[in-house]
């Protein structure tokens, strides 16, 4: 999932975002904007600016550090502080968490953009951020040298605290920032003469980083306390409930105002990008008066696009177009000529919404002098730059202010409903909070796009596979939202997982054609990986099979040359107990994936019951992602993702009728709850390898791991998603 | 006009008495804790207390609990001590983006209070809200050591 960072530079200087922190009160040493600073200055200086930028001193011993990704539950506002106060030696009681402003300062080392995608928090600020608290330290450990006349390496930082080992003398981070910290540049001189380097601690001394503490949202999010964008309130806030036009293309040609106007409570009902929004003085006096307006829509698809038609549709592009080049690696389709044997197979997957709880929200303030968004945000520059041309305003008299995400999965790095609360607020002269409604929330989503495969496999005499051919047909997320990322006629993000097949084969090619069926696409978690890691670990279950051979045993040559994919297989195997047999009526199916720098393997164990019905009893995860910096929010993630993944296997789908999604609400777009979740049980391989994502691979091998379990059990391959679609149901 | 009485205290309000339980909290007295999911019963995310009982509060209109004792998630810690499976639930990083998480913590507090150790079947039968970060694993967990309490 990777976004392409915004080309618009703008330095944007402002007050601070309080919205998830404590008070200015009693700031000893405040956040400083660095960007003017670290372009002319010394590199020391620039270091120093940047401590400034992440890290504040209250004099009350409070620390806030600040974060520059939206947290979305994948816990980012608690791994990325532990990276600083690992470093600074702060204790961890006393740090705050703010977001940081959107400056280009705060962009993501991995991606360069403001925004939280494409699993890289923790990738983008590892290192970084780990040398911004290892610079702090060593700033306040100078100046406690310095006052106590000592060598600085006589020091060091723990607790809050700058201690002199020898004589017991302490100071408070608090009373050193007062005295010494303030100006930053003007502790470069003494820097040069101590001539300390600020180097993160080795993994051995780490205290905080490696602990499952308390996420630092948990106490606001057990309490009713933490504030989504849904939450906010401003005095003289309006609510606006829409209805969008329909997805796959119409408009909302008419609407009677005035019959709205007449409904308790409402102030407006207006046209919006995209729809219709009745504006009233609370949500539900909004949606009511909605609901009972006139209105004609009017949908440019007639007819319906259900699951056939999709797979017919793709099947249709995949018969007459060979596709665009994606990847090649010796000749493929000479070596499927000379094959002794070749294997195909078809794979396909539906389109998915990404159904987050919180369904789209934001509120608006707009005036003549900028416009203030609160809203949960995956892409805070894409917002601002969109909000600033939507508006015509600057793009520094647009402020994004981020609240906590009800869940983001690559849908909230749209703008829609942010858009249509500023052409709210704009019509009505007010603060507004536009909320959709689940229905609307389903209507009008960007889709993961479906998705066919076709893969061919030829194998030599000896049996061993010497060539895959791996076809991608399906919607361009790229054509719909990266125009910038297109290669070649090829969607970078519908290749993903193919082009980077980790195994052995000697001839690879990849291809992709585009077929769009008029459906918004856009990235959803685990993106192109989990079709093609789909395809390619179904295809390698049906080879092993083909050959009499273990799916387990068979994949191990395969990766010889990926240490780290083979050291997750061996684990998962011997987690799952591999080599006893599971018995009658039950099965078990082995999956491997690597994405976002990270890799896995999954063994997922089912039990067959009446009827097509079968239970997931057991999955266990073998997790490689380096070093590891909070073990309960990286397991956290890694069930989490099997969770989801397992939802869109087991009965995720979209279909469309006269333009609209079928689906509108839970009932009919069902998710998995808790009765029907398997065990999890995860491991964490530590790793010195750089450290990895962990957002999204863990929904990538989830699917084909059932699909071999179902297959080792019943005999039957699934070879479409979802498994409800074959008659399967879990218990 | 509807009397509530909402985490022990008591509140008229001038709204139609046909308004969901869950929009009078959210839009009305401002327990914005109580969170809309589906507006249809079926996910859980508003999950309250009506005397005692878990009901989803986009379910059931005001005028229909108009007089009884309601507990959100704002009134579950009494007296500033936070209620066990809000502890629990801190101390081992339940939630995620915790959106559905005031939900589910007062379904599981309403299963404890009448059963405080609950099977797994009955866990999955009083907990069936949605959540779509897939916290299921680890709130089964946090169940499990609080029902071996």
């Amino acid at each position: 999932m990777n976004m392409p960072p915004s080309l618009s530079v703008t330095v944007t200087r402002r007050g601070l975002i309080r919205t998830m922190a404590t008070g200015a009160a009693g700031l000893t040493l405040g956040f400083q904007f660095p960007s003017l600073a670290a372009s002319t200055a010394s590199a020391e200086a620039a270091w120093a600016s940047a401590v400034n930028a992440w890290i504040a001193f209250q004099s009350d011993g409070i620390i806030t550090i600040r974060v520059a990704q939206s947290e979305m539950g994948q816990g980012v506002h608690t791994a990325l502080p532990m990276l600083i106060a690992e470093e600074l030696g702060a204790d961890w009681s006393s740090v705050r968490v703010e977001m940081a402003p959107v400056d280009d300062f705060y962009r993501n080392k991995l991606t360069g953009d403001y925004g939280t995608h494409s699993s890289s928090s923790l990738r983008g600020g590892y290192d970084y951020l780990r040398r911004v608290g290892a610079e702090a330290r060593t700033l306040l450990i100078e100046a406690a040298a310095r006052a106590w006349d000592v060598p600085p390496d006589e020091c060091v930082a723990a607790q809050g605290m700058v201690v002199h080992r020898s004589s017991g003398r302490t100071a408070t981070f608090a009373s050193l920032a007062t005295q010494t910290l303030l100006p930053a540049t003007g502790m470069s001189a003494f820097r040069r003469q101590a001539q300390l380097a600020a180097r993160p601690k080795a993994r051995p001394e780490w205290r905080l980083l490696g602990t499952s503490i308390p996420r630092i949202d948990g106490p606001a999010k057990v309490s009713g306390k933490a504030i989504f964008a849904a939450d906010f309130r401003l005095p003289g806030m309006l609510f606006a409930a829409v209805r969008n036009a329909p997805a796959i293309g119409g408009r909302v040609e008419w609407f009677d105002a005035a019959r709205a106007l007449a409904m308790p409570g409402v102030a407006a009902a207006i046209d919006v990008p995209g729809g219709v929004a009745v504006i009233a003085a609370t949500w539900w006096q909004a949606k009511s008066a909605l609901e009972r307006m006139p209105m004609r829509v009017v949908s440019t698809a007639v007819g319906t696009l259900d699951a056939d038609d999709i797979v017919r549709g793709l099947r249709e592009t995949a018969g007459v177009e060979s596709g665009a080049p994606a990847f090649r690696r010796g000749d493929a389709k000479a070596a499927l000529v000379r094959a002794a044997r070749v294997v195909a197979s078809e794979y396909s997957v539906p389109f998915l919404a990404h159904a987050t709880m919180e369904p789209m929200s934001c509120a608006a303030v707009v005036t003549s002098n900028g416009c203030d968004l609160w809203v949960g945000t995956q892409g805070q520059v894409n917002l601002r730059d969109a909000a600033a041309a939507f508006t015509g305003l600057p793009p520094e008299s647009v402020r994004v202010h981020t609240l906590y995400l009800g869940g983001g999965f690559g849908r909230r790095y749209q703008v829609d409903a942010a858009l249509q609360a500023i052409a709210a607020s704009r019509a009505v002269g007010r603060p507004v909070l536009v909320l959709w409604s689940r229905e609307e929330d389903m209507a009008r989503d960007t889709y993961r796009p479906a998705a066919l495969v076709r893969v061919r496999a030829g194998l030599d005499a000896a049996g061993r596979i010497v060539a895959w051919r791996h076809r991608v047909v399906g919607p361009s997320i790229n054509a719909a939202e990266s125009p910038a990322m297109w290669r070649g006629g090829v969607d970078t993000f519908a290749v993903e997982g193919a082009v980077d097949n980790p195994y052995r084969v000697e001839h690879l090619r990849v291809d992709y054609a585009e077929r769009e069926f008029g459906v918004p696409v856009g990235v959803m978690r685990g993106v192109g990986y989990v079709m093609n890691v789909f395809a390619t670990e179904s295809m390698l279950d049906e080879l092993a099979r083909d050959a009499n051979a273990d799916p387990y045993h068979f994949r191990r040559p395969l990766l010889d040359g990926q240490p780290r994919l083979l050291r997750v297989l061996d684990e998962a195997a011997a987690m799952a107990g591999w080599h006893i047999p599971i018995g009658a009526g039950r099965g078990r199916g082995i999956a491997v994936a690597e994405c976002y720098g990270a890799v896995m393997a999954v063994v997922v164990e089912i039990t067959l019951r009446d009827r097509g019905r079968m239970a997931v009893d057991r999955v266990v995860a073998a997790v490689d992602c380096g070093p590891v910096v909070h073990p309960a929010i990286a397991e956290g993630q890694v069930e989490g993702a099997i969770v989801f993944g397992l939802s869109g296997a087991l009965m995720g789908e979209v279909t469309f009728k006269e333009g609209t999604a079928v689906p509108s609400n839970w009932d009919d777009y069902r998710v998995l709850r808790l009765g029907s979740t398997p065990r999890v049980e995860t491991r964490l391989l530590d790793s010195d390898h750089p450290i990895g994502g962990l957002g999204e691979i863990g929904v990538v091998p989830i699917a084909p791991a059932l699909a071999n379990a179902i297959a080792a059990a019943t005999g039957r391959r699934l070879r479409s998603l979802p498994f409800s679609r074959h008659g399967i149901e879990v218990e | 006009m509807a009397r509530l009485i909402v985490n022990g205290e008591a509140h008229d309000l001038a709204i139609d008495d046909q308004t969901p339980l869950l929009w009078a909290l959210r839009d009305t007295l401002g327990l914005t804790g109580t969170k809309y999911g589906c507006g249809r019963g079926l996910c859980g995310a508003c999950s309250v207390h009506v005397d005692g009982e878990v009901v989803w509060s986009c379910t059931i209109t005001v005028g229909a609990v108009a007089g009884k004792s309601i507990v959100t998630i704002e009134g579950l810690a009494v007296g500033g001590a936070l209620h066990p499976v809000q502890a629990a639930w801190i101390d081992d990083s339940v939630v995620q983006c915790g959106y559905c998480h005031p939900g589910i913590v007062m379904a599981v507090a309403g299963l404890l209070a009448k059963n405080p150790h609950p099977t797994s079947g009955e866990i999955a039968s009083a907990v069936p809200n949605i959540c779509r970060c897939g916290t299921y694993p680890r709130v089964r967990r946090a169940i499990e050591a609080l029902a071996r309490r």
